[in-house]
């Protein structure tokens, strides 16, 4: 189990990213990371691969995340991990040569479904083969805990639609996956588990089928906790129509 | 500690060779407008110990230049690296100094691949990667610079004549480096 306690992060003159959050992922886990632009999501992904510098505690399995648990986890960022000069084929070695674990299968599977050249640089492939290719980097790396952030932003619909069902396919009961999404709506139907984040605080930690029980659903439960507010279109709408109506 | 390949310093998009060849190339244009400096120096302190018209004698109480004024003005280690026998060494101590600076960067262009080095299981990956190359060409290129000075003094003691030669040569060229090991506040002392 990979156990985040009491992690908050500052930024130097920027105040705090996230505060006093804690959580746990067990074993074989799909769970959501949510929240607005801005929320800490990002960051607090960062702080358990130790990327960044935090005050607070990450364990797995009840120890201190050492060096050598770091190869259990592995990271898909919307900021892209890889090297854009290198081919698909050379990162495929790379990441064999430092993770032992590595799952060649699965990667082949994986670059064959996306159709994706094996031999161009990564940098020159579109913005969602990038992404793509994150993706697929980070489940081949033999993790048991598959961080990702954002990994589906620049996929078309289908791609994404379609990669959603091949993700439940191929992961194994041991295999924990926690990312962050904006997609909430596409991607309720595949999380067991949701975490919210609100201006750098967990506001929120809910098992979906908990919420089936009670009667609503992820979204409403997002829209619930952020208290959204249903009627700020037709609020501004209105506002904008009448002041052009008022305009001389 | 095992040896490591080339390629095991270098950022992993590149074997490191081009970075090699290309250093070797710029070693021996130093080299050579070194040579080409120290020699211009060294020939016209010579043909002032020697009179006039006369390559072949030897002016009588004549005194040879100091070997560290053919390789740098003594009494300051910045005038020793700014003497144009040398000169050409600093320039290229800078440029494996730069490659250091254009590796670290390199990992920041285009994607954020100093996370994926960060996550490695060898903790000193990615410090391997950007700086050990530069390092090595650094202590190569200092290395080469004092092979050069021994081969510089070896040629200056086999050219100067005997009754030109001034003591303490040595401690003169050392004096050069003083500077190094003198406590800033010590410096500035009458």
């Amino acid at each position: 189990m990979l156990e985040c306690k009491h992690l908050t992060k500052a930024y130097p003159g920027k105040g705090r990213a996230l505060e006093d959050v804690s959580f746990s992922l067990p074993r074989g886990e799909i769970v959501g990371l949510l929240g607005e632009n801005g929320a800490g999501k990002t960051t607090l992904l960062k702080c358990l691969l130790g990327l960044l510098r935090f005050r607070g505690e990450v364990t797995l399995d009840g120890h201190p995340l050492a060096r050598e648990d770091l190869a259990k986890l592995s990271f898909a960022s919307c900021e892209h991990t890889f090297f854009p000069s290198l081919t698909p084929q050379a990162h495929r070695d790379f990441y064999a040569a430092h993770f032992p674990a590595f799952r060649h299968n699965r990667y082949a599977a994986l670059m064959d479904f996306f159709a994706l050249p094996d031999h161009r640089p990564v940098g020159k492939l579109s913005a969602g083969q990038q992404n793509q290719f994150e993706v697929i980097l980070a489940l081949c790396q033999g993790a048991d805990y598959i961080l990702m952030d954002e990994p589906f932003a620049g996929s078309d619909y289908f791609n994404r639609m379609d990669f959603y069902k091949v993700l439940l396919g191929i992961l194994e009961p041991t295999e924990t996956l926690f990312l962050s999404t904006h997609l909430v709506e596409e991607m309720a139907p595949f999380l067991g588990r949701a975490i919210l984040l609100h201006q750098g605080k967990l506001v929120a930690d809910a098992a979906t089928a908990d919420l089936e029980e009670a009667g609503t659903d992820l979204v409403a439960f997002c829209k619930q906790t952020y208290q959204y507010q249903a009627n700020r279109v037709a609020k501004a709408l209105a506002r904008l129509t009448h002041g052009e109506e008022a305009a001389p | 500690m095992r040896l490591r390949k080339l390629h095991e310093l270098v950022p992993p998009w590149t074997d490191g060779k081009p970075f090699l060849f290309s250093y070797l190339a710029l070693l021996a244009l130093c080299l050579a407008i070194s040579a080409y400096n120290y020699g211009g120096m060294l020939s016209l302190a010579l043909s002032q110990v020697h009179v006039y018209g006369q390559p072949d004698v030897v002016d009588p109480g004549s005194r040879m230049t100091d070997f560290a004024d053919l390789v740098g003005v003594q009494g300051a280690v910045s005038n020793f690296f700014s003497h144009p026998a040398l000169f050409p060494f600093l320039l290229l101590l800078g440029a494996a100094a730069a490659l250091a600076v254009v590796n670290r960067l390199s990992f920041l262009r285009g994607s954020r691949s100093d996370y994926l080095l960060r996550r490695l299981p060898d903790r000193r990956e990615l410090a391997r990667r950007a700086y050990a190359l530069p390092l090595l060409l650094i202590l190569a290129t200092l290395g080469t610079m004092v092979l050069v000075l021994a081969v510089y003094y070896a040629v200056y003691l086999a050219l100067t004549p005997p009754e030109c030669l001034q003591p303490n040569q040595l401690g003169k060229l050392w004096d050069n480096f003083g500077y190094l090991f003198t406590p800033y506040y010590e410096r500035w002392l009458p």
